[in-house]
C-alpha cells in the first residue's frame, strides 16, 4: 500500500467509525417521538440553555485565553512551564472531578463569600457557564497559542520599529494574521462546551427547565431507559453541533487574510 | 551619530561583552562577520528588541536604553523582509505613517516607491511578490516614516547575484539622496566593500577591526580577520631585522626571506627581533614569472612547483609548492593571465611576493 493510500484510508476509517455510530442510532429511531420532542418546551429549553451557556463560556474563555496565549507564545517569564502544564488540567482530571472541585471550592470560605457577594453558581445557569468555562479555558488557550506560534514574531518587531506600540502592533498585525486560527479555536471550544456534561451536572444539577442542558437531558433519558427519546436528543445535539461547525468552517474557509 | 558604548548582551547562553561601535552621520557602517558571530543580536539591541546588560546604545548622544522601540526613530529591515501579508503594497509602505512617525506625508513613501520602481505594484497584494519586490517594499516601508537611521540585517542575502548588485546601487543612491545613516550587517565581503564607508569586522563576539574598506583590505589586524577575509596565504615567520627602511623576516613555510618596507606595515613598531609572527599575502597579489630562473638568495622570490590548478569560472586557483619551504602558496589568476603564462601542473616557476602586498600579524592572536 502506498503512503498516500495508507493515510487516506486512515482518514476514512475515522470517518466511518463516527458515521457508523451515528447510523446505528437508526435502530432505535422513532419518527413520532422525534416530532413530539421537537414540539416539547423542555427540548427547546435544553437546546437554548446549551447554546447560550456554550456561547457565553466561549466568549469569556477567549477574553482570558487570548492574552494568556500571547504571553505563552511570545514572552519569556518565570513559571511559564508550570503555567503551560496546568492548561492540561481539565484534560487530566475527569469532567466529574472538575465539577466536584468547583463544588468543593464553593463550599470553602472564599467560594461562599464569592457566591454571597456576586452570583449564585451552584445549581444555576451561571454554574453551567462556569463549568464549561473551566473545561474549555485550557484548550482554548492552547489552540490560540498554536495559532499565534505560526505567526512570526518578526512581523510585530517590524511594526514596532515603524512606530507602532506593543498594543498597536498586536491589533494591526498579529491579530489580523491569526484571526482564522483564533476563529477555529473559538469554534472548537464552543463545540466542546456544547457537549460538556460531567462538570455541569456536578455543579448545576439536572433540573428540567432550569439547569438541564442537552447532554444532561440525554443522560437523564438514558438513565430512565427512554432509548428512543435519548436517540432523538442525540440527533438534535449532533445536528446543532456539526451543522454550526460545518457552516462556520465553510464561511471562514473562503476568507483570505483580510 | 549612532553608538554602541561598551555594550554587553546576553541571549540564552550566547554572550557578547563590551562591544563598542560608532556609525557616523550619513555613512554606511558595515558590520561584517561569519554566521553566528552575533551580528543580528547587535542590531536587535540597537533597535531595542533586546536590552543590554551593560553599556549604552546612543543616538546623537542620547541614551536609548530606556526608550521603547517605537520611539527610537530608527528604521529596521530584517533578513526576511517581513512584508505584512494581510496588507497591500500601498498599505505596507504607509503603515508607519499611522503611528509615531516623523513624517506623516504619504508623498515621501510614494516618491520612494518610484525611486525603487515599485509604484506600479501599489494596489497589489504582497503575497505573490517576488523576493526582490518584497525587499523593495520593506525598504520603502522602513524609510517612509522619515527616519534618517536605517538598520539592515543581511537584506540581500536571499537575492540572486545580479539583483543583489542592482540593490547595492539603489541603496547607495538612496543613502546619498536622503542623507541616511545606515548600519548594515552582512557576511558578504563584496557587499561590505561596496556598501561600506566604514567596516567593522565582528568575529568571535568582538569587533576585531574597524576602519575604511581600504584599511581593512590592506592591513587585516588579526589572523581571524585575515581568515574571514578569505586570505589563505598565512605563513609562520621569524623577525630577522627591523631597520628604519624595512623589516626582514624568514618564513620556513615559503623557505625564503621576506622583506617589507617599514612604511607599508603599520605594525612595524610592534615587533621585536627573533619574534615569531605571521606573514600574509592575498592570493590575487602573488605574481608568477614566466621563467624558472632565479638568482640565489633573492628575497621575496620563491621557486617551486605548480601542484594543482582549479578552474573557478572567471579565474583559476593555483596551488604552488615552494622547493625550500614546507607550506603551500595559493595563487588566484584571471583566466587571461593563466593562458598567457601557459601554466600546467608540474611546471616549475618563480613567484614573487611583493613587499607592499605583504602584511605581518602578531602570532599570539591565533
Amino acid at each position: 500500500m502506498s503512503f498516500k493510500k495508507l493515510t487516506v484510508t486512515s482518514a476514512f476509517i475515522i470517518f466511518f467509525f463516527y458515521v457508523g455510530l451515528i447510523v446505528s442510532l437508526g435502530w432505535f429511531w422513532d419518527g413520532s417521538i422525534f416530532a413530539e420532542s421537537l414540539q416539547a418546551k423542555r427540548t427547546y429549553y435544553a437546546v437554548g440553555l446549551s447554546v447560550a451557556a456554550a456561547t457565553l463560556a466561549t466568549l469569556l474563555a477567549l477574553v482570558l485565553a487570548l492574552p494568556a496565549a500571547y504571553a505563552l507564545s511570545r514572552l519569556t517569564f518565570k513559571g511559564k512551564m508550570v503555567l503551560d502544564t496546568i492548561l492540561e488540567l481539565p484534560m487530566i482530571v475527569s469532567p466529574a472531578a472538575l465539577g466536584a472541585m468547583l463544588l468543593i471550592f464553593f463550599n470553602n470560605p472564599l467560594g461562599v463569600w464569592l457566591q454571597d457577594n456576586t452570583v449564585q453558581f451552584v445549581f444555576t445557569f451561571y454554574g453551567i457557564v462556569l463549568a464549561q468555562f473551566i473545561t474549555i479555558l485550557g484548550v482554548s488557550t492552547r489552540l490560540i497559542k498554536v495559532a499565534l506560534d505560526e505567526i512570526p514574531q518578526r512581523y510585530e518587531d517590524v511594526a514596532r520599529s515603524l512606530g507602532a506600540s506593543h498594543f498597536q502592533a498586536f491589533f494591526s498585525v498579529t491579530l489580523p494574521l491569526c484571526k482564522k486560527g483564533i476563529f477555529a479555536a473559538a469554534i472548537l471550544t464552543w463545540a466542546k462546551a456544547l457537549g460538556e456534561f460531567g462538570a455541569s451536572l456536578t455543579i448545576a444539577g439536572s433540573m428540567p427547565m432550569k439547569t438541564e442542558t442537552l447532554p444532561i437531558a440525554i443522560f437523564i433519558r438514558l438513565a430512565s431507559a427512554e432509548i428512543e427519546e435519548t436517540v432523538v436528543l442525540i440527533v438534535i445535539l449532533i445536528s446543532i453541533g456539526l451543522g454550526i461547525l460545518y457552516g462556520v468552517r465553510s464561511i471562514s474557509g473562503k476568507r483570505g487574510y483580510a | 551619530m549612532l553608538e554602541l558604548k561598551s555594550v554587553t548582551i546576553k541571549a540564552g547562553s550566547f554572550l557578547l561583552e563590551n562591544v563598542s561601535l560608532t556609525a557616523r552621520e550619513g555613512q554606511c557602517h558595515i558590520i561584517a562577520g561569519p554566521t553566528g558571530a552575533g551580528k543580528t543580536l547587535l542590531l536587535e539591541t540597537v533597535i531595542g528588541f533586546r536590552k543590554p546588560l551593560a553599556g549604552a546604545v546612543c543616538l546623537a548622544g542620547r541614551n536609548l536604553n530606556s526608550v521603547n522601540v517605537e520611539q527610537r526613530g530608527i528604521s529596521y529591515v530584517p533578513q526576511d523582509p517581513s512584508v505584512f501579508p494581510h496588507l497591500s503594497v500601498e498599505e505596507n509602505i504607509l503603515y508607519g505613517l499611522r503611528y509615531n512617525a516623523a513624517n506623516k506625508d504619504p508623498a515621501l513613501a510614494l516618491k520612494l516607491a518610484q525611486d525603487l520602481k515599485i509604484d506600479h505594484l501599489l494596489k497589489r497584494s504582497t503575497v505573490n511578490l517576488s523576493g526582490g519586490e518584497q525587499q523593495r517594499v520593506a525598504l520603502v516601508r522602513a524609510l517612509a516614516p522619515g527616519n534618517k537611521h536605517l538598520l539592515l540585517d543581511e537584506p540581500f542575502s536571499s537575492l540572486h547575484e545580479s539583483l543583489k548588485k542592482d540593490f547595492w546601487f539603489q541603496l547607495k543612491e538612496l543613502q546619498n539622496r536622503y542623507k541616511l545613516t545606515i548600519v548594515m550587517v552582512t557576511h558578504d565581503l563584496e557587499e561590505a566593500f561596496f556598501m561600506g564607508d566604514t567596516i567593522s569586522l565582528f568575529i568571535n563576539g568582538q569587533i576585531q577591526q574597524s576602519g575604511s574598506p581600504n584599511e581593512i583590505y590592506r592591513t587585516p589586524s588579526t589572523s581571524e580577520v585575515a581568515e574571514f577575509m578569505g586570505i589563505k596565504n598565512l605563513f609562520t615567520a621569524e623577525v630577522l631585522d627591523i631597520g628604519e627602511q624595512s623589516i626582514r623576516v624568514y618564513s620556513e613555510d615559503v623557505g625564503s626571506n621576506l622583506v617589507v618596507s617599514a612604511e607599508t606595515t603599520t605594525q612595524a613598531g610592534k615587533f621585536v627581533r627573533g619574534e615569531k609572527i605571521l606573514a600574509g599575502i592575498r592570493s590575487e597579489e602573488v605574481m608568477i614569472s614566466r621563467s624558472e630562473y632565479q638568482r640565489r638568495n633573492q628575497d621575496n622570490r620563491i621557486k617551486g612547483t605548480i601542484t594543482h590548478i582549479f578552474a573557478k569560472g572567471a579565474s583559476h586557483t593555483i596551488f604552488f609548492s615552494p622547493h625550500n619551504g614546507v607550506g603551500r602558496i595559493e595563487i588566484e589568476l584571471p583566466n587571461y593571465a593563466l593562458q598567457k603564462l601557459q601554466l600546467s601542473i608540474g611546471d616549475i616557476r618563480i613567484i614573487s611576493l611583493r613587499g607592499e602586498n605583504i602584511f605581518f600579524l602578531k602570532k599570539d592572536h591565533q
